[in-house]
C-alpha cells in the first residue's frame, strides 16, 4: 500500500525561503493588506450575504462590492460603512509580530474538545464527532491528533494520549473535556 | 514512492490553525506533474507570483468560510466535478486577482469541506476554459489524494481500537 507523507523536509523547507527571497517589500506589504478584505468578505459570508446582498445594503452596485473585496487599499471609513451595514464595528487591534490573530465573529463557533485517544472510535462511531480527516499536523504536538467533523464549520477535536500536550491549542478556543 | 505534501509555509500562527494548505508533492506513482513540480519549474517572477497566490488562499481558507463564497468567481471558482467513493467532489481553480496569470488548481480534503486543502497543480496558462484532456489530468491528481487520505482514515480509526 502507498503511504500517504505529509511532512516537510529541510531541502522543501530550502525551497520555500529561496521563495520568499524573491519577495520585495511591496509583496510583504501586500500579503498583510490582503488579509483585510479577505476577512470583510469572511464576515459578508458569516452574515449569510451575498455580494448582491451587501450591495443592496450599502445603496452601491455589486460590481462596486466585488472591486472593493479585491482590493488591499481600503478607506477606513469604507470598512466602518461596510462592518456597520453588517451589524458589527471593527477596532484596531494591535499585535507584536508573531503573535496570534485575535478571534474574529466566525471563529467563534470553534469548538476544542479533548477526549483520550483510546475513545475516539466510540465517539465517532456514536455520532459524537464527525470523521476524521487527517492526523498529521504541525500543531498540536506529537502523540495529538486533529478531527474535523464534516459539517460544522470551524469545530476541531484534539484526542491526546497526554492532554497537557494541548496546550498550544487556539488561544480562546472553548476546550470541552469528554 | 509515496504521494506527499508538503505544507504551505504559515506566516503566522492563526487562531483555528488546524487549517493547512498542502501541496501536492509527489503523485505515488510517477505519471504525473504536481503542484510542487510546477512550483519549482515556474520562472522566478512566477514564483513570486504562486507564492503571492498561495498566501491569499491560505488568508481565505483560515477564515473558515467557503473560497468561492468569499472570492469573487473571477478569482475562485470550480473547474471540474466528478463522481468517486459514492461522493461528490469539485476540483476549483483560484487566482490572486482577474488578471493573475497563475492559476492553482486545489480540492477540499475528504470529507469536503474540512481542515485539510490541497492544491494539486499550479498553472500559468492565461486560457478560460480547460480542455476534457486536462481536466482528466487533474481528476486523476485529485482521485491519487482521495484514495490514499482515505486508507489513511481507516487505518487512523482501527488504531485506536
Amino acid at each position: 500500500m502507498k503511504n500517504l507523507s505529509i511532512q516537510q523536509s529541510e531541502s522543501d523547507q530550502a525551497i520555500w525561503d529561496d521563495l520568499e527571497g524573491l519577495l520585495t517589500d511591496e509583496d510583504h506589504e501586500e500579503m498583510d493588506l490582503q488579509e483585510i478584505p479577505i476577512h470583510m468578505a469572511a464576515l459578508m459570508v458569516h452574515c449569510g450575504k451575498n455580494r448582491n446582498q451587501m450591495a443592496e445594503l450599502l445603496g452601491v452596485t455589486r460590481a462596486r462590492i466585488t472591486n472593493l473585496l479585491n482590493k488591499t487599499n481600503i478607506e477606513t471609513k469604507t470598512i466602518y460603512r461596510f462592518t456597520k451595514a453588517l451589524g458589527y464595528r471593527f477596532e484596531v487591534v494591535f499585535k507584536k509580530q508573531g503573535e496570534h490573530s485575535s478571534l474574529q465573529p466566525w471563529n467563534e463557533v470553534a469548538q476544542f474538545a479533548v477526549v483520550p485517544s483510546s475513545e475516539v472510535s466510540t465517539l465517532y462511531r456514536q455520532g459524537k464527532i464527525g470523521s476524521e480527516a487527517f492526523v498529521t499536523s504541525p500543531q498540536p504536538p506529537n502523540q495529538s491528533r486533529v478531527i474535523n467533523p464534516p459539517i460544522s464549520y470551524g469545530t476541531v477535536i484534539a484526542a491526546s494520549t497526554q492532554p497537557q500536550n494541548l496546550n498550544n491549542l487556539p488561544v480562546g478556543a472553548q476546550h470541552h473535556v469528554y | 514512492m509515496a504521494l506527499k505534501l508538503i505544507p504551505y509555509k504559515n506566516k503566522l500562527p492563526q487562531p483555528v490553525d488546524s487549517r493547512w494548505v498542502y501541496l501536492m508533492s509527489g503523485d505515488g506513482v510517477g505519471q504525473f506533474e504536481h503542484a510542487w513540480k510546477d512550483l519549482n519549474e515556474q520562472t522566478k517572477e512566477n514564483k513570486r507570483g504562486a507564492y503571492l497566490a498561495l498566501d491569499k488562499l491560505k488568508n481565505g481558507w483560515i477564515t473558515g468560510q467557503l473560497l468561492e463564497e468569499i472570492f469573487d468567481r473571477k478569482i475562485c471558482h470550480d473547474v471540474h466535478t466528478f463522481s468517486h467513493l459514492l461522493k461528490p467532489w469539485t476540483i476549483y481553480s483560484f487566482k490572486k486577482t482577474k488578471k493573475d496569470v497563475i492559476r492553482l488548481y486545489f480540492i477540499y480534503g475528504p470529507p469536503p469541506p474540512n481542515g485539510m486543502l490541497i492544491v494539486i497543480k499550479i498553472d500559468t496558462k492565461d486560457q478560460q476554459k480547460l480542455t476534457s484532456h486536462q481536466k482528466e489530468n487533474l481528476e486523476k491528481l485529485a482521485k491519487l489524494v482521495i484514495n490514499l487520505q482515505s486508507k489513511e482514515n481507516e487505518k487512523l480509526i482501527n488504531s485506536t481500537e
